[in-house]
């Protein structure tokens, strides 16, 4: 395959374990998608299904009592074009420490708790290069960082450099995470709920911000989010998931104005409207992301179903059928055959 | 910072005045005195004529005078450097005090420096080696030296000594050194009894240090900020040393303050049980004589200690830790 026609990344059935004392929990349980270079992927879920993880197992950072248990995560972006098996890499590798940061970046939901608060920022920006920049001076190092707290659109990042994370306000940190991720040039980041902890007029900030170095360093970006309306406005491509499976996944457009599967169009149905009237109650999807020890046989989502049927949704675990060009959901509705049996 | 420095001391003044008042106070409440149990003690022994001298003998140590003035003749004879003289021995508080000094920093602070060198990086290694094999034993050993008091592990220690060599390895020294000068000879001879009560005390001391530091690493591992500085591709030792490490020092520093003290006035049964010629066994014994002088002044002595070593934390809290600089 020439390096065109390869994708970034690839995931094939991973599957991520925790080991609790209730015993073995899947978080992740056989997923793939594969994002293509500076393509956007988003990862939708509500929490507990294990969006976050699949995040953390692109890094190999899933450290005990959880481990990557199977499937395999391949990254084509290497100088040279040379693919490296990210699953085969031990999580305490040097080369697996060589790919973190450099290669694939990730930035956290909550940027106060996500930076050391002994060191300033600039600190922690200029440590990111020198562990990966061999050779590159202190002072080199301190000047990349400035530029990038610019590229950020930080006001006056010669004087931010130098500031602690408790003296900045929540999108500015935000901001500086989004520069540290940045600072080494890696070709995919990971975004875990970015604007989650910010108020909406600095999310949008953020987005945009996304958006625009994303088209100027064209990287990919991996987008986990439970936000809809962001997943729509970020992503070429989403992937619904839930309890650990990829319940349905396709275009973004397509996924969202036309969802195939209960669960996504439940997630839908659950976002307020400005434009709806305000007597209409706002649906909410029944019962409770059940815990992952009580998974529930065959289709995880059938608890919870408006379409549940007995005997059928609770046997077996559906595949995913087609459900339209690259669209594809893990609902025995959307089986071709299905609509010719009696219901 | 200067500043704050400056203020902290002033307002250690009335601290200490308080706890001058108030520490003087409380060793007149007893019923009896140093010359009712002097007295006392005679008798038992058949000497009856003390009980005759009884008033005389107030009236020499000053005791027959009421406790308030009595309270500020010792406060400003203090001030002024004459810290009074022991009714026990009859020589200058200072110069008991001075004399036991270089024995007692010698034990503590070699005892500090086990426990805290030790105890630092062993309660690391627990923590980022969580329930491995390494891990369950130290936390095994940190039990047993939290659970057992340190005059019970020196006196383990003094049975398991005379077993096996015969020796009885109280004090400091050997009989012939005792007030021998300081020659090699003395030197080696007081290692060969301070190995005891440095080890016994070090080995509680580390134990304590440990599980401070294996708890505060454990519970800042759990923070999202470890987890992007994996993200970011630091080699694991600069987080753990250069980030968890630092930022789990705080309750550690803060234990810090009661260093200082520790070095006057750690391990005092210890002290009393393996006859160390130190200051908190001098300490002990005059409390219990009601020698108000000499366990005045050695109160004091631990009160500024206390109030330094806490300054001096305070001060290592403000170096190590931006949000309290700052604010």
């Amino acid at each position: 395959m020439s390096v065109e026609t390869t994708p970034l990344i690839s995931v094939e059935g991973l599957v991520t374990e925790f080991r609790t004392e209730g015993g073995l929990v899947r978080a992740v349980n056989g997923i793939d998608f594969t994002i293509p270079r500076g393509g956007t992927l988003a990862v939708l879920g509500e929490s507990g299904c294990g969006k976050s993880v699949t995040g953390l197992s692109l890094l190999n950072l899933i450290r005990p009592p959880g481990a990557i248990a199977g499937g395999r995560i391949t990254y084509y972006g290497m100088e040279g074009g040379k693919p490296v098996e990210i699953t085969s890499l031990p999580p305490t590798s040097e080369a697996m420490r060589k790919l973190r940061g450099s290669e694939i970046g990730m930035i956290f939901q909550e940027p106060m708790t996500s930076f050391d608060p002994l060191y300033t920022v600039g600190e922690q920006i200029i440590e990111t290069l020198m562990a990966h920049k061999r050779g590159l001076s202190r002072a080199a190092a301190r000047a990349q960082a400035i530029e990038m707290l610019a590229k950020v659109r930080l006001p006056s990042p010669e004087i931010l450099v130098d500031r602690y994370p408790h003296q900045l306000s929540g999108g500015m940190r935000q901001r500086v995470m989004i520069a540290m991720a940045l600072s080494c040039g890696p070709k995919l980041l990971i975004a875990e709920e970015p604007t989650t902890a910010l108020d909406v007029t600095t999310e949008s900030q953020i987005l945009d911000l996304l958006q625009n170095l994303q088209q100027e360093l064209g990287m990919a970006v991996m987008f986990i989010t439970h936000d809809l309306a962001v997943a729509s406005e970020m992503a070429d491509e989403v992937v619904v998931m839930y309890l650990g499976y990829v319940v349905e996944r396709g275009p973004v457009e397509d996924v969202l104005n036309n969802p195939s599967h209960p669960y996504t169009q439940a997630l839908l149905e659950s976002v307020p409207r400005l434009d709806a009237d305000s007597k209409e109650r706002l649906r909410t999807i029944e019962g409770m992301v059940p815990t992952p020890d009580q998974m529930p046989r065959g289709c995880p989502f059938h608890t919870r179903c408006r379409h549940f049927m007995p005997g059928i949704c609770d046997t077996a675990l559906p595949p995913l059928y087609a459900a339209g060009p690259d669209h594809e959901a893990r609902c025995v509705l959307v089986a071709p055959d299905f609509a010719k049996e009696p219901a | 910072m200067l500043a704050y420095i400056g203020k902290r001391l002033v307002i250690m003044l009335p601290t200490l005045l308080l706890i001058m008042a108030v520490g003087f106070f409380i060793m007149q409440l007893p019923a009896q005195d140093y010359v009712s149990q002097y007295v006392a003690r005679q008798g038992q022994m058949g000497n009856t004529t003390a009980m005759l001298q009884e008033e005389l003998l107030r009236q020499q140590l000053g005791l027959d005078k009421p406790p308030i003035e009595r309270f500020f003749y010792w406060f400003f004879d203090f001030l002024r450097g004459d810290w009074g003289t022991s009714f026990v021995d009859s020589r200058p508080v200072t110069t008991i005090i001075l004399e036991r000094l270089p024995a007692t920093l010698a034990i503590s602070s070699l005892a500090f420096l086990v426990s805290w060198g030790v105890g630092i990086p062993l309660g690391v290694y627990s923590a980022t080696h969580q329930y491995k094999t390494g891990d369950v034993a130290l936390t095994t050993l940190a039990f047993i030296g939290i659970g057992l008091p340190d005059f019970l592990v020196a006196m383990f220690f003094l049975v398991a000594a005379f077993l096996a060599s015969g020796q009885v390895l109280l004090g400091l020294n050997s009989p012939e050194f005792v007030n021998a000068p300081w020659t090699l000879a003395r030197i080696l001879d007081f290692f060969s009894y301070a190995w005891l009560s440095v080890t016994a005390v070090a080995f509680t001391g580390m134990a304590l240090i440990m599980r401070v530091t294996r708890n505060n690493m454990l519970e800042e591992l759990g923070k999202p900020y470890v987890l992007t500085l994996r993200a970011k591709g630091l080699p694991e030792r600069v987080v753990i040393w250069k980030h968890v490490f630092r930022n789990a020092l705080h309750p550690l520093v803060t234990m810090f303050g009661q260093v200082l003290a520790f070095l006057i006035n750690g391990f005092a049964i210890t002290s009393a049980v393996l006859n160390l010629p130190t200051i908190q066994s001098v300490y002990l014994s005059a409390t219990f004589q009601q020698d108000i002088f000499l366990a005045g002044a050695i109160l004091i002595l631990i009160a500024v200690t206390v109030m330094v070593g806490n300054l001096i934390s305070d001060v290592m809290l403000a170096w190590l830790d931006p949000r309290v600089r700052y604010d």
